[in-house]
Formats: structure tokens, C-alpha cells, sequence
């Protein structure tokens, strides 16, 4: 599942942010800041909503943590933890 | 220059810490830091002459050797921190440096550096340019201005001037000692160092120095550090509001750089309290700014009064041509706490008297004084052109465009030539999901621009190329323009 996850964000990273990478040049163990993938503050704001778009999913301000934008790997179980949670929610 | 054993000694509260996330310290602990470096500085024959090249970061150990440098008068030449290995001087200095000095958060295992010993992270190289002949000039910091018209300039301040400036800052944000303040900019820059930082130091507040800030780390640190009082970039305020999810008041913030937008600044209020501006360049320090005491209505409209010691006068020469535009004029400003001037690498003043005719600086600012000596900034008077014989500032063109519905932020250079005059050209970033071409711009612009103000061009762009420092890179745009406008991928 994270594995989909991970795919489909390097996809969302390459089409719809500034970031001039094919998906196949990401790294999922690479950093997303500047060290790595090099997403600025802007484009970090962006990929979040977009996260939040496409996995429908809405983030809290203690989930805006750097440590599950650690890399793309990370992000995808947060975002595949995140999405299983709102089921169970929804479901109670 | 003593800004740190002023006071060390009444504060009452020893809670009172500098921290980066990291490592920290607390102010009673500095003096011991101080007299260790002392001891460093001994072993290594470093004369009370020389000058420091000091790469500096947002971090407790480049924080410390710079309030070190200036308690112990030395004069500094203040630069970011580039990546390289430590010892090697791949920096091109200025030949008045005898040394630079790099700091290091963590020791070579990767462990944090303990602060009570500083050879554990302090990094002295000499400069292999250095020439000694120079006559140094003691008790100076020297500072780069941002570049962000032109060639980047050595700026050189004194220390007694730059206190000046410092205590200007207490006194007109009304700092204090329990404040908690939150340093997302960098202190190698005048606004970081000077209205932030130092500030910050002189009272004893609690300080959070933030390196690479982003929103993510930025609400982590808020989260730990809780902090009440904030200097951002009107960027960064921008980026929070996008951002953060949930409202938090704060004492104030303080937002300098680029023009804050009237509604960023009216929903920033309602979402994280009261927002002040602060106006100044790297030569002049802090020129104006707002208080937390005045009114909203104030605040949002104009930047604040002089600081003191500051004095300004509007020149309108050049645009009394437009008789819309009478009512503002290019800033002046003469500053007690201003800069010595701008100086070559070797130190040497570069004498032009163009920058300070009698001592007034020429902001290149366009600007209006209220009949109260608010100060309201309009946007750079240098990015103006003349087109049907009037000038058009593109600060107004932004701002117009701005109004066009899916416009989100717009920049507006000059390039070529046009029937009216110089060419104009707006790069345009739109909202999220909007539906804008550029034809469509270019056409809304006639409802809200006077034609000679219509851009010859309308670019749509994803996003801006920006400076180290947050602000858009003009230069660049200029570059992309003549790209593009050459590639005949045009609007007309």
C-alpha cells in the first residue's frame, strides 16, 4: 500500500510542483528539503495541499511535522496511517 | 561594543536561554563561553586588530562567537555559511581579513559540540589573500547588501553605530526581558541582526534561532520554543497563513522586506494578532517602524515614525511630470546611526559622493510622509519607467494587477522597448485551480490600468526565482524576459 503511495506522490511531485524532476528521478529515501529534492517553503505549503486533495486526507498543525516529510517513504505511511485512522472514524 | 555584560548581571531570571532547537545556552552562562574564547584567542595569537570573516548560520555557536566579536570590539565582516569542509577557504574574501571563522553544531562523530569548549566548534582558517599592509579599521562590521537591484556592495558600519540602531529597535518594539522571540531570519543580515537579534540580546529575552526555516520546521519550533514575539519576511507571513492550520496569537510580529500586502496583513492579524512593519536597508539599519501600541488602522496602512536620530525628506524632481504622483516623492533619509560607507576589499572607502550628498542616503525607495510623519513606503522608485511621457512605477502595476480575480502575486520588470515608451513586462503566479491564460490578464488589465500602464507583456509562471534573502530576483525575471520575449512566445 505504501509502496502506491510512495508512487503516486512522485508523481503528484513531478507533474504538479515546480520542481523540474521526472518521477523516475526521484529518490524515495532522499530528503524533500534542501539537502534532497530541494522543496522551498512554497512549494512544501503546495505539496500539502495537494496531498491533501488527492488522498483526501487533512492535516493538523502537530501533523505538519518535519519528521513525516522526512522523505517520500515516510510520508507515505503517515499518509496511508493518516487515511486508515479517517476510515475508522468515519466508520464510528 | 557591550550588549551582552550590560545587562548580564540584573537579569533576575536565569531561565533566560538562547536556543537553536539543538543546543542551547542561558545568558549567565556566557560570560564562562566569553572567557574560554578568550583563552582560544590567546593560543592562537589572534591580535586585537584583526578582522574576522565569520560565516554565520542561525545557530548557538555562530550566535555566541559573534556577540563574542562584538563585546571584544573586533571588527567582523558577517557572511552566510557556505558548505564546505572546515579549514579550507574556497570563499572569495575580502584581503582585510586575516581570518575566518566557521562554527560547528556538531563534533566530527556527530555528537553536539559542548559550548564550555569552544576549539570543539570553533574553526579558525587564515585568509591566504589577507594582505597585511592594510591599516584595519577597528570596531567595524562590515555587511553585504543583498544584491537585489544590482552588484552586491560591502557596507561598513560602526559598532557604536550599529548600537544605536539596536536600542532604536528595544525602544520602538517595546522588547523585554520575558519575551519569547522566534528568529526565522537570518542574523547575517542587517534585519536579522539588528532589529532581530541583537534587540533580543539586550534585553535578556528567550531567543529561538531557526535555520532554514519552512513552514514545517517553523511550526515544530513555535510548538517546543512557544514563543510570543516573531520577525518574519512578509513572504514567510504569506507562507504561515497558506499553511498553518489552526490560529495563534502572538505579542506581535514583526515583518520587514518587500511591502506586506494589505490583506495578507488584515488576515495575518486576525490570525496570528498584532502585525507591525519595519522599514531599513542594510546601510541604514532601521530607518522607520510600527509600534505594537498603535491602532490596527495605523499599522496597516503605513510602515511607523522615524526611528530616532533619523530624519527624512522626499524628493519629487523627477515625478512632479505626473500630477497624480505629486503627493509622493523619492525617500531620503539621514540616519545618526547610518553606515561609515561602502568599502573595496581592502577595506578602503570607496568614495562616491552620489550615494551620500551631505549625508543624506538615497533609499531609491518611493515613498509618502503623512502630515502626522508616518512613513508609508510605496515600492522602489528605480523600478519605474517612463512611458507617454509619465512615469509608471511598477509597484502601482502590481498592485492593479493584483485586483484581477486568479491573479495571486505578480512582478513587473522592464524589458525592450514599446510604442509607449520603455516596455513593461508582469510576471503573473495565479491562484490554486485557476483558470487564467495570459490574454486574459492582459485584457483584465485594461479595466484596471491606465494604458500607458498596461504591460507590453504577460507571462504566467508557476512560481518566482527568489534571493537567499526571501525577495523575488528581479535580475533573474530580467534574464527570463529576454528569454522569452526572443523565443516570440507572446502575447502580442
Amino acid at each position: 500500500m505504501s509502496e502506491v503511495v510512495v508512487n503516486r506522490l512522485k508523481q503528484i511531485i513531478a507533474q504538479e510542483l515546480d520542481t523540474n524532476l521526472t518521477a523516475e528521478e526521484i529518490n524515495e529515501s532522499a530528503s524533500l528539503f534542501e539537502d534532497g529534492l530541494g522543496l522551498d517553503s512554497i512549494a512544501t505549503v503546495e505539496l500539502i495541499s495537494l496531498i491533501e486533495k488527492h488522498f483526501e486526507i487533512e492535516f493538523s498543525d502537530s501533523e505538519l511535522n518535519p519528521e513525516y516529510f522526512e522523505n517520500l517513504t515516510i510520508l507515505a505511511e503517515f499518509v496511508v496511517n493518516k487515511q486508515e485512522r479517517q476510515q475508522i472514524e468515519n466508520v464510528v | 561594543m557591550k550588549i551582552v555584560s550590560q545587562f548580564i548581571t540584573s537579569i533576575s531570571n536565569g531561565e533566560n536561554r538562547l536556543t537553536d532547537g539543538q543546543l542551547s545556552c542561558s545568558y549567565q552562562e556566557i560570560p564562562q563561553i566569553f572567557a574560554n574564547i578568550d583563552r582560544l584567542f590567546g593560543n592562537w595569537g589572534i591580535e586585537k586588530e584583526d578582522c574576522f570573516a565569520l560565516e554565520s548560520e542561525n545557530s548557538v555557536p555562530s550566535a555566541l562567537v559573534l556577540l563574542y566579536l562584538l563585546e571584544r570590539n573586533y571588527s567582523i565582516f558577517l557572511l552566510p555559511r557556505t558548505i564546505e569542509s572546515s579549514g579550507t577557504i574556497r570563499q572569495h574574501l575580502p584581503r582585510f581579513c586575516r581570518y575566518k571563522l566557521v562554527c560547528e553544531a556538531n563534533t566530527q562523530n556527530g555528537s553536539l559540540v559542548d559550548l564550555r569548549f569552544p576549539s570543539s566548534f570553533i574553526n579558525l582558517a587564515e585568509n591566504e589573500r589577507w594582505f597585511k599592509e592594510i591599516h584595519n579599521n577597528r570596531q567595524k562590521l562590515y555587511l553585504q547588501t543583498s544584491g537585489s537591484t544590482g552588484k552586491p556592495k560591502m557596507v561598513m558600519h560602526s559598532h557604536s553605530q550599529l548600537q544605536g540602531n539596536v536600542i532604536n529597535c528595544v525602544k520602538r518594539l517595546n522588547l523585554q526581558t520575558d519575551d519569547r522571540v522566534a528568529i526565522p531570519v537570518p542574523i547575517y543580515h542587517m534585519y536579522g541582526l539588528g532589529a532581530a537579534f541583537l534587540p533580543s540580546v539586550a534585553v535578556g529575552a528567550s531567543i529561538d534561532l531557526q535555520k532554514g526555516a519552512n513552514l514545517l520546521r517553523y511550526l515544530q519550533r513555535e510548538q517546543k520554543f512557544q514563543p510570543n514575539v516573531a520577525f518574519m519576511t512578509p513572504i514567510f507571513c504569506d507562507t504561515l497563513l497558506k499553511g498553518r492550520k489552526s490560529n495563534r496569537e502572538y505579542k506581535f510580529t514583526v515583518a520587514a522586506g518587500d511591502g506586506i500586502e494589505v490583506e495578507t496583513f488584515a488576515n495575518y492579524e486576525a490570525r496570528m494578532g498584532c502585525l507591525v512593519k519595519l522599514y531599513g536597508s542594510t546601510e541604514m539599519g532601521a530607518i522607520a517602524a510600527g509600534s505594537p501600541d498603535e491602532p490596527k488602522e495605523v499599522r496597516i496602512q503605513v510602515v511607523g515614525k522615524p526611528m530616532s536620530g533619523v530624519k527624512l525628506r522626499l524628493s519629487t524632481g523627477q515625478i512632479e511630470s505626473a500630477k497624480a504622483q505629486q503627493e509622493m516623492g523619492e525617500l531620503w533619509c539621514h540616519h545618526d546611526y547610518g553606515f561609515d560607507g561602502y568599502v573595496d576589499e581592502n577595506g578602503q572607502s570607496i568614495k562616491n559622493t552620489n550615494d551620500r550628498p551631505d549625508g543624506w542616503f538615497q533609499t531609491k525607495d518611493l515613498a509618502k510622509i503623512t502630515t502626522d510623519g508616518y512613513l508609508e513606503v510605496l515600492g522602489r522608485c528605480d523600478l519605474s519607467v517612463n512611458r507617454d511621457g509619465l512615469l509608471v512605477f511598477f509597484s502601482e502595476v502590481e498592485r492593479a494587477i493584483r485586483t484581477i480575480e486568479g491573479v495571486d502575486t505578480v512582478v513587473v520588470v522592464s524589458q525592450g522597448k514599446s510604442i509607449r515608451g520603455k516596455g513593461i513586462v508582469a510576471y503573473c503566479v495565479g491562484n490554486k485551480g485557476h483558470n487564467l491564460t495570459e490574454e486574459k490578464i492582459r485584457s483584465a488589465c485594461f479595466d484596471v490600468l491606465p494604458k500607458r500602464a498596461v504591460p507590453d507583456y504577460i507571462f504566467l509562471i508557476d512560481s518566482f526565482p527568489l534571493l537567499p534573502n526571501g525577495k523575488v530576483d528581479r535580475l533573474q525575471l530580467v534574464a527570463m524576459s529576454d528569454e522569452k520575449v526572443n523565443t516570440m512566445n507572446l502575447v502580442r
